[in-house]
């Protein structure tokens, strides 16, 4: 008898967990910045906002995988931005094509009028697009994954994308900062041979991000006119935690002889200074006894604060609250039927129907810029 | 053939001990391949590093080897850590952190955001136990499904204003210093990490070897029935397993921020898988009942030294996943081999 | 050249970790002979016929067939070079037909596809040759027992076999189909096969064998012919010691009660109005046919299983025993039926397994105290003789007797009142059988209570003081051991069928 009660109320008590965790997840619907309350009351909330909104058209928005910070991000920027113009939530692909097509075949089925969707595998555009031809014409953006194939875009008068400038995800600009730092920091030259002994922590290399960005970086150094000395090449696997430990086994090898560090992304720069701190470097910044200048692309929060206490050289922003708000305002575009760049700051690029918002180089000098972006 | 006696007083063949023991051969072999492809090696530092990253990890496959010896499988070992790494690290930042989750929130004493972790773990590990041992869900599916309650729950808790979705930085000094710092003696320095799992490691063999749960969790993992009989409370037991281990999570987990010096949702993603591969080449059973202390900590040793040292050498990183692959491999091979039918 | 023997295995040893299996054993057999293997439970037979069959690997020794040296890396060689064996329990894939059965893993091929016909034809023609009525056709599963043999021995036949090992055989024959098998053995013999013959059965033994070796405790002690030999002389050879005395005397009388059972009734009434009363110092016998609910009354009395009316009494006050945990606490302890199943602790070690129930005594400082273990586990293995290299050896390493002792050993530890014995002697051979009698009259001489199941009546018989016998779920009478006979008792068993 006890053990049934104990196991009825397990169940409920699971039950609960589960549809608490839904019903929160739908507070992104419209929720903007109520900073902090309590998840019953976010709940409540939302069920009130979702049957206001109920006159507002659908925007139906997938990224990839929860697990890719700067994508969610974009994700988040899409919500904010829909404010008052869409009803929408972000459907999670689980880095799985066939989830992701569902979710695609259900934001159709409940009539979405346009569709954002970051895809997991390149490839699936194609029948992405089809489903929405099929659909009825629905427009489609796809943003922060790049459809390489332009005539698949080119075929389908409603879709567009909305990506970071060029092949390179910002690794060009990294390359250049390094250029710059080594012409004007002629002590980065440790060992004085003229050449650049550099470490490489690459994304996993499963992602189509992570091997554009180890090439671009060092043929940026190269074609800047800086010989390049690679001494270790190596995945990270996007995380601090793993950088952190390949980074262990480095500067136990290299120590001072590493004169930068280079990452696909900023968790795994950061884990890579967590390193090195432990073995004594950077601390005391770039005018410290012992300094490897580090650098990764995102511009996190904690990145910026690591710049300017001088820890590390800089990152690159790619802006993922202008590119929500690009993809939000394009959507509305379609949706009512007027010219995709109507009040749009971007061009389209030349023989394409793609945005392109620009990465930027972040230093001490221009922390400003990142910082707004995390302003609300 | 040559026959020994082991300590026990029973005659085994040599040949016997080198099947069980080919895993502690491959170990050495490996080091010694390093050391041939780079002797530098050879250092005090690299041994201080493989024990420091070996040292959250050991923690984590204790937790998850006992879930084995219970005939248990843990999958949501990962998840339960990102959520105790996102929840702890929330409190533990810097006051004048510019981009803090709580930014009102005065500083908390380090035993505050611990024993909130270790509480919340612990129900969440009591909840998984009840579902195991009363309402008889198999532990994979149970575990299956707190891994995916668990990742919801942190990356609701981690993906919220005011700066959602962004790694928990600014983790406080004090934290970093636990994860990071060292003792010094003379001129040896011991990572305060390796000196906190010393502890725990001696604590756990005292509860696996010297108390009454201990042996029953033995027990209940060799034959459930014959535990009931003898008067073992097996749900109890499997229970108190399951919350222990959770216990361990939430203690890795805040070990795991002060080490890495950040927190998201990522955190500890794939570490059920690293901790169940440590406990296999260490010798716990899959079927239970089998396993020790000093067993998993060889695993995670060896698991670390073939992180650490391919990364080294600088092997090709795909090159690396083959050679884990084998080596977990060969050590369940060795492992069957023991148990194989022609004796 | 002719040899005189086909097989001959000399000087075989195996050991297991901590147990000496086969110690310097030879055998020789004679091509179209019957050759017996006779000894208790545990003498080695079974591991002999594996060591032959390449189940398991020799520590020393040789192997030799038709005058050249083997040893068999498994089965499968075995096989090829025509020696099989028809196993204690059957290995056949029971979904598939039985010519699919008997030519499994070399289906004779044509195109390459499975020959049908050449298969039938084939299994056709070795069946009417050992005129086994069987259609080659019929899916195996629907078989009974005896024929599913039939055609192992068939499936022997179709090897060409030169030696077929056939391990009891005859267990679960009826008397015609014993026959038919001894028919069949005769035909095998013709064809010049020998058979390696184990069983229990001695009539059978001397029937069908030319030769009979017998073993015991992993040595060979004797080899004759079948003509030679009486059933009371191989009873001698594999005891070792004449068996006068197979049950120990009992010297002391019971005295007050102890445990009084009124109008007990298991959950959904899978027995019911079981009413006894057990003495201090008396062993209770519990007999019954199989399925008469024997266990379930001991399981109930130990909480394993709940009770549904009636009452316990201890010491004239009622107690309720709702789990293990809580009779043990009132002082009864349960040896369980299933020794593997819910009995030992297989990978653990031999003091593991005694100290498991009764933790408590062995804490100190709210730790437990390894040289209190180690004292007791020591005393303990002495006290009841337990053959062990050591207390720390694993106890699945140890013979079927040893564990029981062991298991035995794990609920005296907790100093119990009262002992559930459910099939004590089950499976282990007849010394140590007679070494664990002699333990339940030493416990009842300290004026403990015993209740025993067991299913051979001579055994309750001889060392009982009362026999309660159960029919379909009921008690149908409790008798004096000293005046009830064996037909008495089938009587009441039946009562209620």
């Amino acid at each position: 008898m006890k053990r049934k009660v104990i196991s009825m109320l397990l169940a409920t008590t699971m039950v609960m967990s589960l549809l608490a965790g839904c019903g929160s997840s739908s507070t992104e619907t419209t929720e903007t910045d109520t900073a902090e309350g309590t998840a019953a009351e976010e709940t409540v909330e939302a069920a009130e906002e979702t049957e206001n909104a109920g006159e507002l058209p659908i925007l139906g928005a997938g990224i990839y995988s929860s697990s890719d910070n700067f994508n969610s991000y974009i994700g988040k920027a899409i919500v904010n931005a829909s404010n008052g113009v869409f009803q929408t939530n972000i459907d999670d692909g689980q880095n799985d094509q066939s989830t992701q097509n569902n979710q695609i075949d259900t934001m159709l089925a409940k009539g979405a009028s346009c569709i954002a969707v970051s895809v997991v595998d390149v490839t699936a555009a194609s029948n992405i697009i089809d489903k929405c031809k099929e659909a009825g014409n629905v427009p489609i953006i796809f943003f922060n994954k790049e459809i390489t194939d332009q005539t698949l875009l080119a075929g389908y008068d409603n879709c567009y994308q909305v990506t970071s400038t060029g092949g390179d995800y910002g690794a060009a600009i990294q390359g250049q900062m390094i250029v710059d730092y080594w012409k004007s920091h002629p002590e980065m030259d440790k060992n004085g041979d003229g050449k650049l002994q550099l470490i490489d922590i690459m994304g996993d290399p499963g992602h189509t991000a992570s091997q554009p960005r180890a090439d671009y970086v060092k043929s940026t150094i190269e074609d800047g006119g800086v010989a390049l000395d690679l001494l270790e090449e190596d995945t990270g696997m996007w995380d601090t935690a793993k950088a952190k430990e390949k980074m262990d086994a480095w500067v136990s090898k290299y120590g001072n002889e590493i004169e930068c560090i280079v990452a696909g992304n900023d968790a795994m720069a950061l884990g890579a200074l967590q390193s090195v701190e432990a073995a004594g470097f950077n601390a005391e910044g770039p005018d410290g006894e012992q300094y490897i200048p580090i650098i990764g692309i995102d511009a996190l929060p904690e990145m910026l604060d690591k710049i300017e206490s001088g820890e590390v050289m800089g990152s690159v922003l790619q802006d993922a609250k202008t590119q929500g708000q690009t993809i939000v305002k394009m959507a509305q575009n379609l949706t009512d039927g007027k010219d995709v760049l109507d009040g749009v700051a971007f061009e389209l690029e030349d023989g394409a129907k793609a945005i392109r918002v620009p990465y930027a180089a972040i230093t001490k000098d221009n922390l400003d810029v990142a910082k707004s972006t995390y302003a609300e | 053939m040559e026959k020994i006696k082991n300590k026990y007083g029973e005659s085994i063949s040599i040949k016997q001990i080198l099947a069980e023991k080919i895993i502690y051969l491959v170990l050495l072999l490996l080091i010694v391949l390093v050391i041939i492809i780079e002797p530098k090696f050879l250092s005090f530092t690299n041994l201080k590093n493989i024990c420091a990253q070996s040292a959250t990890k050991i923690i984590i496959a204790l937790a998850a080897g006992m879930v084995l010896m219970v005939r248990g499988c843990d999958l949501s070992t990962g998840r339960m850590i990102g959520l105790a790494a996102v929840v702890s690290a929330s409190l533990m930042q810097e006051v004048n952190y510019a981009y803090r989750m709580y930014p009102n929130l005065k500083e908390l004493p380090l035993i505050v955001p611990v024993l909130l972790v270790v509480v919340l773990c612990a129900i969440l590990g009591t909840l998984t136990g009840i579902a195991v041992s009363l309402l008889k869900v198999p532990p994979i599916i149970a575990t299956l499904a707190m891994q995916l309650i668990l990742y919801g729950a942190s990356s609701i808790y981690f993906d919220r204003p005011p700066y959602g979705a962004q790694p928990i930085g600014g983790i406080s000094s004090k934290v970093i210093g636990i994860g990071t710092g060292y003792f010094k003696l003379g001129n040896i320095q011991i990572p305060y990490l390796i000196m906190i799992a010393a502890v725990i490691c001696v604590i756990i063999w005292i509860i696996w070897n010297k108390t009454k749960f201990g042996k029953y969790m033995y027990a209940v993992g060799g034959n459930p029935e014959a535990a009931k009989v003898s008067g073992v409370n097996v749900e109890l037991t499997q229970i108190i397993v399951y919350a222990s281990a959770a216990v361990l999570y939430a203690i890795a987990a805040v070990l795991e921020v002060g080490r890495i010096g950040s927190a998201s949702n990522t955190t500890g993603n794939g570490y059920e898988m690293d901790a169940i591969a440590a406990c296999v080449i260490g010798g716990v059973s899959m079927s239970g009942g089998i396993g020790s202390v000093g067993g998993i900590i060889i695993g995670v040793l060896i698991f670390t030294v073939i992180n650490y040292g391919l990364a080294f050498i600088g092997v090709n990183m795909y090159w690396q996943y083959i050679v884990k692959g084998l080596i977990i491999l060969l050590a369940v091979v060795i492992d069957m081999r023991k148990f194989a039918k022609r004796k | 050249m002719e040899n005189e023997y086909i097989l001959e295995m000399r000087n075989i040893t195996k050991t297991f970790p901590g147990v000496k299996a086969l110690d310097d054993v030879s055998i020789k057999v004679r091509p179209g002979t019957v050759h017996s293997l006779m000894g208790e439970n545990g003498a080695g037979k079974s591991t002999l016929m594996k060591c032959l069959f390449g189940i398991y690997a020799l520590n020393s020794g040789e192997i030799i067939l038709e005058g050249r040296n083997v040893n068999f890396e498994n089965p499968a060689e075995a096989l090829k070079n025509h020696v099989s064996m028809v196993h204690q329990e059957l290995n056949q894939v029971l979904d598939r037909d039985v010519m699919e059965n008997v030519w499994l893993g070399r289906f004779p091929m044509k195109n390459g596809f499975i020959d049908k016909k050449k298969m039938f034809v084939e299994t056709k023609k070795i069946f009417d040759e050992l005129e086994i009525d069987v259609d080659p056709r019929v899916k195996i599963g629907s078989l009974q027992v005896s024929q599913k043999q039939m055609i192992e021995i068939a499936k022997a036949v179709s090897y060409d076999s030169k030696i077929i090992v056939m391990d009891e055989p005859t267990s679960s024959l009826t008397e015609n189909e014993v026959s038919h098998l001894f028919k069949i053995i005769e035909k095998l013999k013709a064809r010049n096969t020998s058979v390696i013959y184990i069983s229990h059965k001695m009539e059978e033994i001397l029937k069908i064998s030319d030769e009979v070796t017998v073993m015991r405790d992993g040595k060979w002690i004797a080899t004759k012919p079948a003509s030679e030999l009486t059933t009371d002389a191989i009873i001698k050879m594999m005891v070792g010691r004449e068996l006068k005395e197979r049950y120990p005397r009992r010297t002391t009388m019971p005295g007050d009660t102890l445990l009084q059972i009124k109008n007990l009734a298991s959950v959904g009434q899978i027995f019911h109005d079981v009413d006894f009363e057990l003495h201090k110092g008396e062993i209770l016998g519990i007999s019954g046919l199989v399925g008469s609910k024997r266990t379930e009354v001991l399981e109930t009395l130990f909480g394993i299983r709940q009770k549904g009316e009636g009452t316990i009494s201890l010491h004239g006050k009622e107690i309720n025993n709702d789990s293990p945990r809580q009779a043990m606490k009132h002082g009864f302890a349960m040896l369980t039926e299933e020794r593997r199943v819910d009995g030992i602790f297989a990978d653990l070690s031999v003091g593991f397994n005694m100290i498991i129930t009764n933790l408590n005594l062995y804490m100190q400082k709210g730790l437990l105290n390894n040289g209190k273990i180690k004292g007791s586990v020591s005393k303990m293995i002495d006290t009841i003789k337990v053959k062990t290299p050591s207390d720390n050896t694993k106890i699945g390493n140890l013979s079927g007797g040893n564990q029981q002792k062991v298991i035995l050993g794990r609920w005296l530890l907790t100093q119990p009142e009262i002992l559930l014995l459910d099939e004590p002697t089950r499976g282990i051979d007849v010394g140590a059988k007679f070494e664990i009698y002699q333990l339940m009259n030493e416990l009842a001489a300290e004026g403990k209570g015993i209740i025993v199941v067991s299913s051979e009546m001579p055994e309750l018989l001889g060392i009982c003081d009362r026999i309660l016998v159960m029919s379909n779920g009921r008690q149908s009478g409790i008798f004096d051991a000293k005046s009830v006979s064996q037909v008495q008792i089938m009587e009441a068993s039946a009562k209620y069928i």
